[in-house]
């Protein structure tokens, strides 16, 4: 609780320490040395840098065709993106995307940004049109490995998808104050839940065991400004 | 009170307005520097010119960031980070740590672990590998799982790594403080055994009352299976079940469970052949009918290659209580000769052409023979030859015609059918060069055959085209369109790559080599086209220095148009020290008996020093001591001669030799060089300068057979010698050729005595005549004039030039003592023919040679009819260093009272 000075010296102290506060708040920006870049992950000797990182976060790519679920948090972001990565590695993938697909991705981008901050962001970055979309391709493609890896070669059974109506469906229906349809009705979009939830398991699994066999460093305590060091996820956690 | 805290309130988020924002707004800042730290020291030029930032440009993240993404592509760096200092001028500094690497590891602790087996199964820190903490954790387990293989469970492995002073390298050790260990207490077996519990025990390596180890285990279930394939039980598993582990005691009981399955017995009757050709097929799980056509197939070719070309099989399978019976009943048929084959219907091939193709001409009349099995595969062959020419339905049967009761002669029925040939080609997209470049790389041409996998060919062929030309990014497809029946129209659809250029070459890693040597050997310049040819010239030469343990060159790619070439070097070790003991034979045995053969122990040392000065030059020093010999070499070597490649050698060296007829001591000092005719390989130039000093030590010939005023004598020479190898192995050749010719002349210059002008020639050829007979023949010619003392003459005679008489003793002799003199004109002719004797032992061989040859006193002497001639037999047995040679050889023109008969023990081949 702040006291009033008793004497001369000490209203000289608080005037002088604030005058030396003012100072080194006045002093330019940058006088200190600042991280500008570098190395915050190596995934099997492929470089992940801080402003791959950057223009991940900060352009949106990684919530995107996401827009409604969880927040993430930045080691999370990293972690996506080094999963990324690997699949890419390990998979030899080659990407090729509709120019079209790319040019809507990044209208996306742009409107869920907003345009102004969007270009300010993209100049401060120096990136190309072309060169996001190399970001976005990126991205895509580890999606799409995942689905064609998986999705096409899950089967589900009728007993999976009866399990699911009467475990998942119907207590959810009911908890929203709905009656549930009988499973006949619903038996496609059934099937399709139980399939996405299959694979989303089978490929999280993989990944996990790719992870295990990868070689990956993480750097991040380099920089504090951009990633918190109590979110922890890595191999000393058992990827 | 309270509006002077409001007040100091508004000035502090004033001023924070103030100075926020300033910190993000870098777009237009300048750099005003660019600096780089290795390990918090100042680099060197070379990775400055991998930053793609320079000052006085506008600061970029993109630049920046492309510039990290380089630097560690060299491999050199564990962690790049780029700090800045300064706001509107920014000074930015480049923080790289080096990358550890591994100088390799050892395992202490545990004396009873197998050191040299686990170290063979930890990989991440092996010598080289880059060091990382997650690699050791990596290793540890590895460690840990190669310990519970060998009996040492839960392992508690310390690792560590220790830093090598000024070096970027680490040791590591694993510790191994404690492990758990089992003793077996019982070894059970469960299933249907078929034989007694000792007989299996016998068989295994773990004993009850020893030590539990799962490798070991492992290697007795493989025993116990081939124990049960031995009695025909060839489907026989054993399984380990889940071990019953005592961990109160340290104890494990093992189960192992035996599941025989069916023996299985194969009966070949009807002919003599072995049935362990067939047995194999049934030791996996197999439809039944596809083993017997398999065993059908094999019977038929082992008697075809025997003669029974008309053999046939009928096999069946007849299953008796707990066994399978395999019956294979063959009618041999008779055994025939191969007369030579015909071919009728030959139009696009001649016979020889074809002969050549199929690899069947016969190079030696009579000696030529094809395998009966190879015979009935020649037809497919034939379809697939012609198919690659263009020819997709040829249709090629053998019919057989009788000559006589025990000859056949093979008849090839071709039926060729029409050929599709293409009728262009064509280049689409192609700017960078003309067509009629393209077209000078590639097989497919308009009228020559057409053949789809050549033309995939082709475009591998344009695409290494392009990239050697500089070109990177080139895409080429092709599209084949049908315009005629048989005649097809081939377009290479280019979409072509950018030329680049190499803006910097960035060397490292040369620790002790100076950058001059390297540089030297760069067949490619900083503003140059990115040749990919020269490219790997470049690592070739480098390589050939001989001083570099590894040589990696990397393309880093700035921009679409211009790269930076990274060159990495590793150098090698430079000490090495070598030693050698061997055994000698002094000559041909003096009697049959070998046992009584005087072989005397030989023994070499050398110490080589690598890389001196940094230059690549090579200093060695080699010793050689028998009782026949003694020598002493120093050699300086380096790979270039006043800035000219030439591999030069300086030699100085002392030697005492012992021959048959006179022994000498020679010093003497030698500059000579190697080097390889430009555009011409395989063709090597030897030139020589020689200065020696002989003394003849002991001489048990007349003294008048040479001159006495040049004992002890000196010489100086100059010589040059030219030499085309191409052999196809230079230990065990078995086909190509060789070709030498020396010319030396003694010139008598700073006082010495010598003058004679010395030619010696040499060619070798060897011709296999079938997959397992070879032919060779050698001839040497040997010829000299001037004044030549006695260890400048020629000499011949023993198990590597004439097999007629012992070492040295062909030619001219001492007429008092009967010694060898040598002489000044030498022939020799040498031919073998290698045979084999069993087919399973293809190292193994029988020689038959003649050998024709002379040594005259003087070149006017000099007589082909003059030859004397030796034949013989022996045994030779293929080493990688050479065959190890057992020979008869007899002299058939031998005057009384010499020797016919000699016996050769040698190791190297003859010539």
């Amino acid at each position: 609780m702040w006291k009033p000075p008793v004497n001369k010296f000490e209203w000289l102290t608080r005037v002088w320490g604030c005058v030396f506060a003012i100072f080194l708040l006045m002093t330019p920006a940058g006088s200190q040395e600042v991280a500008v870049d570098g190395i915050v992950a190596v995934v099997n000797e492929e470089v992940i840098t801080l402003t791959d990182y950057r223009i991940v976060h900060e352009l949106g790519i990684h919530r995107l065709d996401q827009e409604n679920g969880p927040a993430v948090s930045s080691r999370g972001i990293l972690d996506g993106l080094i999963e990324q990565k690997l699949i890419i590695l390990i998979t030899n993938a080659d990407i090729n995307m509709p120019v079209v697909e790319l040019e809507r991705l990044y209208e996306q981008l742009s409107d869920s940004l907003g345009a102004e901050l969007f270009q300010q962001k993209m100049a401060e970055f120096d990136l190309t049109r072309e060169e996001l979309y190399v970001y976005l391709k990126e991205m895509i493609a580890s999606r799409l490995i995942l689905i064609q890896r998986f999705q096409l070669t899950v089967l589900v059974t009728l007993k999976e998808i009866e399990e699911f109506y009467e475990q998942t469906y119907v207590p959810e229906q009911r908890a929203k104050g709905q009656e549930p349809q009988p499973m006949v009705e619903i038996l496609d979009m059934l099937e399709a839940e139980v399939k996405s939830e299959e694979t989303r398991l089978l490929s999280e699994e993989w990944v996990r065991n790719l992870m295990k066999e990868a070689d990956i460093q993480v750097f991040t305590e380099h920089y504090p400004q951009y990633f918190d060091k109590n979110q922890r996820k890595g191999p000393e956690n058992g990827w | 009170m309270n509006m002077a805290k409001t007040g100091l309130l508004l000035i502090l988020m004033l001023v924070c307005a103030l100075t926020a924002g300033a910190e993000n707004d870098l777009s237009n800042a300048l750099v005003e520097s660019v600096s780089v730290l290795i390990d918090d020291l100042p680099a060197g030029e070379g990775i400055e010119k991998l930053i793609a930032v320079q000052p006085g440009e506008f600061f970029s993240l993109k630049k920046i960031n492309f510039s990290i993404k380089q630097i560690y592509k060299t491999g050199l760096f564990s962690d790049i980070r780029v700090v800045r200092e300064g706001g509107e001028r920014i000074r930015l500094t480049f923080l790289l740590t080096s990358r550890p690497f591994s100088r390799g590891f050892t395992i202490t602790g545990m004396d009873s672990a197998p050191r040299s087996r686990l170290a063979k199964k930890v990989y991440g820190v092996r010598t080289g590998e880059p060091y990382t903490e997650e690699r050791l954790r990596r290793s540890v387990e590895e460690l840990r799982e190669a310990l519970s293989d060998e009996g040492m469970f839960e392992a508690d492995i310390h690792a560590y790594a220790e830093k090598v002073e000024d070096s970027t390298q680490v040791d590591v050790i694993f510790d191994i403080r404690s492990a758990k260990i089992y003793s077996v207490s019982r070894i059970q077996f469960s299933g249907m055994l078929l034989f007694t519990r000792d007989q299996l025990l016998r068989k295994m390596k773990t004993k009850e009352g020893g030590a539990y180890a799962p490798s070991v285990l492992h290697e007795d279930v493989l025993r116990l299976e081939d124990f049960y394939l031995e009695e025909d039980y060839r489907r026989a598993e054993v399984r380990v079940l889940e071990p019953d582990f005592d961990e109160e005691n340290g104890r494990v009981a093992l189960t192992l469970e035996v599941i025989p399955n069916e023996r299985i017995v194969v009966h070949i009757d009807g002919a003599s052949v072995p049935v362990d050709l067939i047995k194999p097929i049934w030791e996996a799980q197999i439809f039944e009918e596809w083993g017997l056509d398999e065993g059908e197939a094999k019977i038929i070719g082992y008697l075809r290659d025997r003669g029974h070309l008309f053999a046939t099989v009928s096999s069946s399978i007849e299953r008796r209580e707990n066994e399978i019976h395999v019956i294979h009943r063959v009618a041999p048929g008779r055994k025939v000769g191969i007369q030579d084959i015909e071919f009728r219907g030959l139009e696009h091939f001649t016979e020889d052409q074809l002969k050549r193709e199929l690899l069947i001409s016969g190079k030696i009349p009579l000696l030529s023979k094809i395998p009966g099995s190879r015979l009935f595969q020649l037809s497919g062959e034939m379809e697939f030859l012609y198919e690659t020419r263009g020819f997709p339905e040829t249709d090629v049967q053998l019919q057989f015609e009788w000559q006589g009761e025990k000859k056949v002669k093979p008849i090839y029925i071709v039926s060729e059918g029409r050929q599709e040939t293409v009728a262009q080609v064509t280049f689409e997209g192609a700017s960078l060069f003309p067509p009629a470049d393209l077209q000078s790389r590639i097989g497919s041409m308009q009228g020559g055959a057409y053949y789809q996998p050549n033309v995939q060919q082709d475009i591998e062929k344009l695409l290494i085209f392009y990239r050697n030309q500089g070109v990177r990014g080139t895409e080429i497809v092709a599209a084949v369109e049908r315009v005629e029946e048989d005649r097809f129209a081939v377009n290479f659809q280019v979409r072509e790559g950018e030329r680049v250029i190499i803006q910097e070459i960035v060397i490292s890693g040369h620790d002790i080599t100076r950058l001059g040597v390297i540089t030297r050997e760069l067949q490619v310049r900083e503003g140059e086209l990115a040749r990919y040819d020269a490219i790997r010239e470049t690592k070739r030469r480098i390589e050939g220095l001989g001083v570099f343990s590894e040589v990696r060159i990397e393309e880093i790619q700035l921009s679409p148009d211009t790269m930076n070439l990274f060159i990495q070097l590793s150098e090698g070790d430079r000490h090495h020290v070598s030693a050698g003991l061997g055994l000698e034979t002094a000559g041909a045995p003096h009697s049959a008996d070998v046992w009584n053969y005087d072989v005397r122990l030989r023994g070499t040392g050398e110490i080589i020093r690598q890389n001196l000065f940094g230059r690549a030059a090579t200093l060695s020093l080699v010793g050689q001591l028998s009782i026949r010999e003694r020598r002493v070499v120093a050699t300086w070597q380096q790979p270039y001669f006043f800035g000219i490649p030439i591999n030069t050698f300086l030699n100085a060296w002392w030697e005492q030799e012992q021959r048959t007829s006179f022994r000498y001591e020679r010093i003497g000092v030698s500059l000579s060089g190697i080097r390889t005719f430009k555009g011409q390989e395989y063709w090597t130039l030897v030139p020589t300068l020689k200065f020696a000093r002989t003394t003849i030590l002991e001489l048990e010939i007349e003294e008048d057979e040479i001159d006495r005023q040049f004992l002890p004598y000196s010489t100086t020479s100059i010589g040059s010698s030219v030499l085309r190898d191409r052999r196809n192995d230079p230990f065990n050749p078995v086909k190509g050729y060789f070709f030498s010719t020396a010319l030396e002349w003694a010139y008598p210059l700073f006082n010495t005595e010598s003058d004679f002008l010395k030619l010696f020639s040499k060619y070798q050829r060897f011709i296999p005549v079938s997959n397992r007979i070879q032919f060779s023949f050698t001839t040497r010619l040997g010829l000299g004039s001037g004044h030549m003392p006695i260890p400048e003459r020629f000499f011949a005679g023993g198990s590597n030039s004439f097999r007629g008489t012992r070492y040295d003793e062909l030619g001219p002799k001492d007429p008092v003592f009967g010694n060898p003199v040598g002489g000044k004109a030498l022939f020799l002719l040498n031919f073998e023919l290698v045979l084999p004797i069993f087919s399973q032992l293809e190292n193994l061989g029988a020689v038959l040679f003649y050998d024709a040859a002379n040594v005259w006193a003087d070149t006017s002497k000099f007589s082909l009819s003059d030859l004397e001639s030796a034949v013989g037999l022996g045994l030779r047995y293929r080493t990688p260093l050479g065959p190890v040679r057992l020979e008869f050889g007899w002299n058939l023109g031998a005057d009384p009272g010499e020797s016919k008969t000699l016996i050769f023990i040698t190791i190297g081949n003859m010539f």
